[in-house]
């Protein structure tokens, strides 16, 4: 199973959340702040502090602690508010 | 019918006891699978994992649950918001997305609810508490029961409470190289929680079990210790820890720091139907007031777990057996049972939790070691410089003059993070104590959870409803 970040396609295992099967990849940033262009990742884990947001199939602001990744799923980058 | 909002040990047990004792029931989770936070568990490439004693105990209550004829699951469902009833007798509306922000919404009526929304880490602030590579201790744990994956190769484990050990243990086992345990208060404070400890044996062994799995592992706990300062270019790279008795500060190179003391109660749902909640003078926690059979201020409405304080499972489960079994008996017209044994189980449990909260009492100086730059919302990027010149500059001194100036707490996470931070710098700066009334005002959240306009716009809204802003 593979998932597409940012354009390059990484593997993934069937039940790991979208920020586990990111973290494990090496990708620690997975979105920057609206102030000060700052990098954010994986902070609650359980959906609570908003802060491993990103856009996810197309949908900005995804809490990536909930979701589960699947096969062909597209990440990206949240920039800001993701507009 | 009684709905059950919450699937972890409280809400688990609630819907069992409620539906054995008569009930049909409805249990609303907000995650894909039952168990909560505690009993998180995974199912990796279709590759069941291996079950713990622990968890064993849960996974029992989930198959029991499964199978009950009287018992309705709804998973991966979040409950965004809800409305008392209008006049006494009559339903509670609970407004309800399935499967995240793009879903239908729809509204579940019943005249019987159990709130077990239980808890979540809480992190005091620290400089660089922000950066990507520190988490919660329930965020490094959770990736590792929900996708069995390690937060990084070599950390730190820190902050103050019995959850630490656990989620060391844990890391440690999984192939992570846990560099040290910091520990804010003494290791040695147990002795203040003896008669807590005669009454609850099972803990003494639980600890004695910890304590050899830490020596078998090596790892050090450093007591009396606070991380002060993350340092890193885009991730955490050092960690800079404090030692409170001489003052040395000592550097560790990690890739990971898992930092939190203690936990907040999940108050959202509670303050929104307007169950009276109260704070504890010890720490400025808020929790939700039920009688003796669980039931809140308003009637029909019962509250579990660690909503109505922090407890742990035990506690939890104890409490969810009640409220189950009292809200299933008052909603087919019979009197209440008399519950003896379990109400003298959770006293005894009670009494535990009461010890640990005074044992590992979370600071709350912690700015002697933040500064200007240190961000206290992390959301809004609201720094302490920020909130200091709103107060002294500004001379704002209550927290909600200071939340318009300032924007600390207005951020998605709706000041879950910072809020209790927020409200004890003000105090330090102000010298105030926090009033009650200021605790709990931070639980106020007309929309619980996040839902889009166009599902928002669709949603039937009275005037009198709560969601009048």
């Amino acid at each position: 199973m593979n998932f597409i970040f940012d354009g390059r396609s990484y593997p993934a295992k069937k039940g790991q959340s979208v920020a586990a099967a990111l973290l494990v990849n090496g990708i620690t940033t997975f979105r920057t702040t609206r102030f000060e262009n700052k990098p954010r990742s994986l902070f609650c884990g359980i959906g609570i502090c908003f802060d491993c947001l990103l856009i996810i199939n197309g949908v900005a602001n995804t809490r990536s602690c909930l979701i589960e990744v699947s096969d062909g799923m597209i990440i990206n980058t949240q920039v800001g508010a993701g507009e | 019918m009684i709905v059950v909002v919450g699937g972890g040990p409280a809400g688990l047990s609630a819907a069992l006891s409620a539906a054995n004792n008569g009930g049909k029931v409805l249990l609303i989770d907000g995650y894909a699978r039952l168990g909560g936070q505690y009993w998180r568990h995974n199912e990796v490439d279709g590759v069941k994992q291996e079950v713990d004693s622990d968890l064993n105990k849960g996974m029992k209550l989930i198959a029991e649950i499964n199978a009950h004829p009287d018992i309705e699951i709804l998973s991966s469902a979040q409950v965004w918001s809800a409305t008392s009833p209008e006049t006494s007798g009559g339903p509670i509306t609970l407004e309800v997305l399935v499967n995240g922000i793009n879903s239908k919404a729809s509204q579940i009526k019943s005249k019987y609810l159990i709130l077990a929304t239980g808890a979540y880490d809480r992190t005091l602030p620290f400089t660089g508490w922000e950066m990507p590579g520190v988490v919660t201790p329930g965020g490094a744990q959770s990736l590792l029961k929900g996708s069995e994956v390690i937060i990084g190769k070599r950390g730190i484990i820190a902050g103050s409470g019995p959850f630490l050990i656990p989620v060391a243990l844990n890391l440690a086992e999984a192939g992570c190289e846990v560099v040290a345990i910091v520990e804010s208060n003494s290791l040695f404070a147990w002795y203040r929680g003896i008669f807590a400890m005669v009454l609850n044996p099972s803990k003494i062994f639980q600890s004695f079990g910890y304590l050899s799995r830490l020596k078998l592992k090596e790892i050090p706990i450093y007591s009396k210790s606070d991380v002060i300062r993350v340092e890193g270019k885009e991730k955490v790279e050092r960690v800079f820890v404090r030692n409170q008795r001489n003052g040395e500060v000592q550097e560790f190179d990690v890739d990971f720091l898992a930092s939190g003391s203690g936990f907040t109660a999940d108050l959202s749902l509670a303050t929104i139907l307007g169950c009276e909640v109260v704070m504890d003078g010890i720490d400025y926690s808020t929790y939700v007031k039920v009688g003796s059979d669980q039931q809140s201020t308003i009637p029909g409405i019962y509250v579990a777990g660690e909503a109505t304080g922090i407890g742990g499972y035990e506690l939890a489960q104890i409490e969810g057996v009640i409220a189950g079994a009292s809200a299933a008996r008052a909603s087919q017209g019979k009197r209440k049972r008399n519950l003896w044994v379990e109400k003298w189980k959770r006293a005894r449990l009670e009494t535990f939790a009461k010890a640990l909260r005074s044992i590992y009492k979370v600071r709350s100086d912690w700015s002697e070691h933040t500064s200007d730059e240190t961000l206290l919302c992390r959301c809004e990027e609201v720094s302490q410089g920020a909130i200091k010149t709103a107060i002294v500059d500004f001379a704002a001194t209550d927290p909600r003059t200071i939340k318009l100036l300032t924007r600390a707490g207005m951020g998605a996470c709706q000041g879950r993070v910072c809020g209790r931070t927020v409200l004890e710098y003000i105090s330090k700066c102000t010298g105030q104590e926090p009033s009650s009334a200021d605790a709990i005002a931070l639980n106020k959240r007309p929309i619980a959870q996040p839902i889009s306009l166009g599902e928002l716009a669709k949603t039937p809204i009275k005037e009198s409803g709560n969601l009048a802003i």
